[in-house]
């Protein structure tokens, strides 16, 4: 029979006692985990995977003696360990709190700990510390001196004490699930610093700093967000939370990074967030984008993102959405893999945060080895114009539009029409993404004009997906030599404020959309449709979507103040008497959209201070937070050199030829030359532009000199002996000189 | 990259660069500084292992990682030994080289080097072993036939062996097959040099046996040889 561990409660020494009052049973979200009482009747400090998903929620914190439950905040997760701070909503008082000790661990002492594991419910296990994890690692790994029947679940967070003391040393925060008897602790001398000192006088949440730069930026949808609120386990932050922890092991991971999550809706929520949230995209090394039904706010930020940065961006689909299944994409994201975080995914023994993780960890190395790595499709197209294609395009005019049968009848022909009477007598065009002729492949030829052409109108009629992810990218290229006039067909505006409204009176989006004639009604009133005209099967997607997306909608408006157009005239109405003044002022908008057309007669210019013309706060804001090392032309000429010679390389091991045609011997010649004259230049270059000592003192440039030379040094051998002998004696006397300086 | 694995491959790297170096120069004192190297990174990787050995799961895949460096090293080895025997014509050194071979094999996983190379150096200690080792021989077909197949299909060291093994069986056709497909994976001239070399010494020690078996598989290795140096790529040119 296992031995149960004693539980020390029933020891009742008065210390003892004391000691456990001061230790509480933590729950945060679903998890449970242990706390303790620390400095003053404030504090408690816990494990950080514990919390870690709860941040901003209420954590509970229960007193088993008394049964009363206490709430905190995480106040700050402690970067580089798995301990987290909380403060108490409320003091504790009458109880005394557990004192830290900045003790060394390595002595290998013995020590106790107290805890609640659910299988225990709660008990004292003693153990001896064994030592540091790893030279990187800090953490120590210890064994239980107990004979545990099962595993040591919801202990995280313990408090560990000196055999035979009450003073803490460390925080249990890890056990190995398949060896009880095996687990890991915080050493609480590590993090006793001033800064730690601080918090703990400090009564502050500090536990998010809103502009870090977040190495994980997370854009979530009003679905999940939804579900959130309805205490749903797969929602978009938990598929993440949980990638992440499987990648926290991962020496380019570790257990450091900031994660930041936030709401599409919020993000364009005013132009300081929406600056912030640029700021976050340029930066983030990983952006990963929710777009479930495809909301106009995140897929603008994703047209922002796929220019910004040469990082790692996933996008996953919720909803009911499984991988593989049918999605109906927007044709300019077809070529993107996207994943999946539905309930169902859940189900699937691919689940969500496997597949986040997965992508992850390939894209880092990808990025890693792939000059060129790119997942999203307009990075290169935007910069790499060739050189008769750079000059601007201010004859033509691009238009960023829908293309159902519904837009082109009631909106296209007539815009067409007007805007085509402006342009033709200039010697230009009117077109469409669609109209772009070009023997070249789409999406360079899309991107390229995107950047080039002066005037973009960005039509948001429908609120199509394909257009916002257009207009992100045009915003981000767009410097103020370009016009970017955004323009929207009254009746949607009009749609969006009653939608709004609508949800408003009824208190929820989930109400409204449970009225089944509702949206129905107000599409049909403003839209001026039949009920014959819509056919109702695709009546409730559409209903999901704008209710949905209502409030970000509002904030778009308010952003960028797009320009309104009314609905065209039909033939008969413009029979009639009354709308002749009505027509006129239409022609009027449709020239307003011109203003910035080169030579524009603007006598019949309706108002000219609603132009729709969108800031130019995008671009700015990119050019000052653009990453140098992620534009190909930045890199540095070695590196470049040393990274498509590694391309064609053979890794001596594999003995598998990059090549396509290894059986054509003279093919296989001239790559062999290929590799060899570019190890060569880097070599040239290096060894003419740097010095020993530059070399010694820039990590970065050591390696890279050392695997220039070592590869050099061998290939030369045959051809070369010479050289090789002396590129050879360089780097292993650079080496020596190094591994003094060490 | 893991900082064990990393540090032990730079090593390899240099006992590489050590042991090219030596054949040119015919200096086995090179030869033994890049024994010292290795033996420096076979230390490191047998120091981290035994820090992990217990732990089953975590360190799974690092496990794999580190039997799949030491068993390169001690591969290197019995190779910087072979040449040793070469270099100095001394034969000793060909018992310290299947004594590395052997080793090696206890960590080879997914690979034929210390494989072949221990039927090899075998057969160069005494050629009339030849027979013996037919078992073995076809065991090792056996093998290498079934990493043909799966992820080793594109790796002209797996096609060399099979064609290796093939001809020490007698079996032609198939040794030619096993060749043909090392010619078309894209091998190099480095790489066909040294398929030569142990072809080469294979050869000479079979020539000091009268048996029927070693004249025929003579025959054929002398006709794999021509095979390989008339498909055998040009050096690279800088020029």
């Amino acid at each position: 029979m296992p031995e149960i561990p004693p539980d020390a409660t029933e020891s009742n020494t008065t210390d003892t006692t004391e000691v456990l009052r001061a230790i509480f049973r933590i729950k945060a979200g679903q998890l449970w985990g242990t706390g303790f009482l620390v400095h003053d009747n404030r504090h408690i400090l816990t494990a950080r995977h514990v919390v870690e998903r709860s941040i901003q929620e209420k954590i509970e914190v229960h007193d088993d003696k008394t049964e009363l439950v206490f709430t905190a905040r995480v106040q700050k997760i402690l970067e580089k360990w798995d301990a987290a701070l909380l403060l108490l909503d409320e003091p504790i008082t009458d109880i005394i709190p557990l004192n830290l000790l900045s003790y060394s661990l390595e002595s290998s002492p013995k020590f106790r700990t107290y805890g609640f594991p659910q299988a225990f419910k709660r008990g004292w296990f003693n153990g001896e510390v064994q030592g540091p994890v790893s030279a990187d690692d800090r953490n120590y790994e210890v064994f239980i001196a107990a004979n545990l029947p099962d595993q040591l679940k919801g202990i995280s967070g313990a408090p560990v004490f000196l055999e035979n003391a009450y003073d803490v040393i460390g925080i249990f925060y890890w056990h190995d699930l398949n060896n009880p008897q095996s687990g890991r602790i915080v050493p609480t001398a590590g993090f006793f610093d001033e800064a730690f000192e601080g918090l703990l006088n400090s009564f502050e949440v500090s536990f998010i700093e809103l502009d870090d730069d977040p190495w994980c930026f997370v854009i979530r949808s009003e679905s999940d967000r939804i579900l959130e609120q309805r205490r749903r386990r797969h929602t978009m932050k938990d598929a993440v939370l949980d990638a992440m922890v499987l990648l926290q092991d991962d020496p380019r991971v570790g257990r450091n990074k900031v994660v930041q999550f936030g709401f599409a809706t919020d993000l364009v929520s005013s132009q300081e967030a929406y600056r912030k949230t640029i700021k976050k995209l340029c930066k983030a090394r990983v952006a990963v984008f929710d777009i479930t039904h495809f909301e106009p706010a995140a897929m603008l930020l994703l047209g922002i993102r796929s220019v910004v940065k040469r990082g790692i961006t996933i996008t996953s689909y919720g909803g009911s959405y499984i991988i593989g299944g049918a999605l109906e994409i927007p044709f300019n994201i077809k070529e993107l893999t996207i994943i999946s975080h539905s309930a169902e995914q859940h189900k699937d023994a691919n689940k969500p945060a496997y597949i986040i993780h997965d992508k992850i960890s390939e894209g880092l190395d990808q990025l890693d080895n792939l000059p060129q790595y790119l997942d999203l499709p307009s990075f290169d197209a935007v910069r790499n114009l060739p050189p008769d294609y750079r000059e601007p395009d201010s004859n033509n005019v691009l238009v960023l539009c829908p293309y159902s049968e519904k837009y082109q009848e009631t909106n296209w022909d007539d815009l067409h029409y007007h805007l085509d009477l402006v342009v033709k007598s200039k010697g230009g065009r009117i077109y469409r993404i669609l109209d772009l002729m070009s023997p070249r492949l789409v999406s360079p030829t899309i991107y390229e004009k995107i950047r080039r052409v002066v005037l973009c109108i960005v039509d948001w009629t429908e609120w199509r997906p394909n257009v916002f992810f257009e207009l992100g990218v045009r915003l981000a290229v767009a410097n103020k030599n370009r016009f970017t006039v955004c323009i929207i067909d009254k009746s949607y505006r009009i749609l969006m404020d009653e939608v709004n409204q609508s949800i408003h009176d009824d208190q929820s989006i989930e109400r409204f959309q449970r009225d089944p004639n509702k949206f129905k009604m107000l599409f049909q009133k403003i839209m001026r449709v039949d009920t014959g005209d819509l056919n109702v099967p695709d009546f409730d997607p559409l209903k999901n979507r704008y209710s949905l997306i209502a409030q970000q909608c509002f904030y778009l408006l308010e952003l960028f103040n797009p320009l309104e157009y009314n609905p065209p005239i039909s033939d008969d109405d413009l029979n009639n008497e009354p709308y002749d003044d009505q027509f006129k002022y239409d022609r009027a908008q449709y020239t307003n959209m011109m203003l910035n057309y080169p030579n524009i007669s603007t006598h019949e210019v309706a108002s000219k201070d609603r132009d729709g013309l969108a800031p130019y706060l995008t671009y700015e804001e990119i050019q000052e937070r653009i990453d140098p090392e992620g534009e190909f032309a930045s890199v540095p000429v070695y590196l470049e050199l040393l990274r498509t010679a590694k391309l064609f390389s053979v890794d001596e091991r594999e003995a598998q030829a990059a090549v396509l045609y290894p059986g054509n011997k003279k093919l296989m010649g001239s790559v062999e030359t290929g590799i060899v004259q570019r190890l060569l230049a880097a070599w040239y270059f290096l060894r003419n532009e740097y010095g020993e000592k530059e070399i010694l003192a820039d990590e970065k440039l050591f390696e890279a000199f050392k695997e220039i030379g070592q590869k050099l040094s061998r290939l030369l051998e045959a051809v070369r002996p010479d050289q090789s002998d002396e590129i050879d004696n360089f780097v292993r006397s650079l080496r020596k000189q190094k591994e003094k300086r060490l | 990259m893991n900082k064990v694995i990393k540090q032990a491959q730079e090593l390899k790297e240099d006992a590489k660069t050590s042991k090219v170096k030596a054949i040119r120069m015919k200096d086995t004192r090179k030869l033994d500084q890049a024994l010292g190297e290795l033996d420096e990174a076979i230390d490191l990787l047998k120091e981290e292992y035994n820090r992990i050995k217990n732990n089953n799961v975590e360190y799974a895949q690092y496990k794999k990682d580190l039997y799949q460096e030491l068993a390169d090293c001690y591969g290197m080895k019995g190779g910087i030994y072979r040449r040793k025997a070469l270099l100095g014509d001394d034969r000793k050194y060909l018992e310290d080289s299947a004594q590395m071979y052997k080793q090696g094999l206890k960590y080879e996983i997914d690979d034929s080097y210390n494989l072949s190379n221990s039927v090899v150096i075998s057969i160069l200690i005494d050629p009339t072993n030849l027979e013996e080792k037919r078992p073995k021989l076809q065991e090792g077909i056996k093998k290498i036939e079934e990493q043909v197949q799966g992820k080793r299909r594109d790796q002209w060291w797996a096609w060399a062996d099979l064609g290796l093994f093939n001809v020490l069986m007698g079996n032609d056709e198939a040794a030619f097959n096993a060749y043909g497909h090392f010619t078309e994976l894209g091998a190099r001239a480095q790489d066909y040099e040294s398929t030569l070399t142990v072809l080469s010494q294979l050869l000479d020690s079979l020539q000091t046996s009268d048996t029927s078996t070693s004249k025929q598989v003579a025959q054929s290795i002398n006709n794999v040889m021509a095979f390989l140096k008339e498909n055998k790529p040009g050096e690279v040119s800088l020029r």
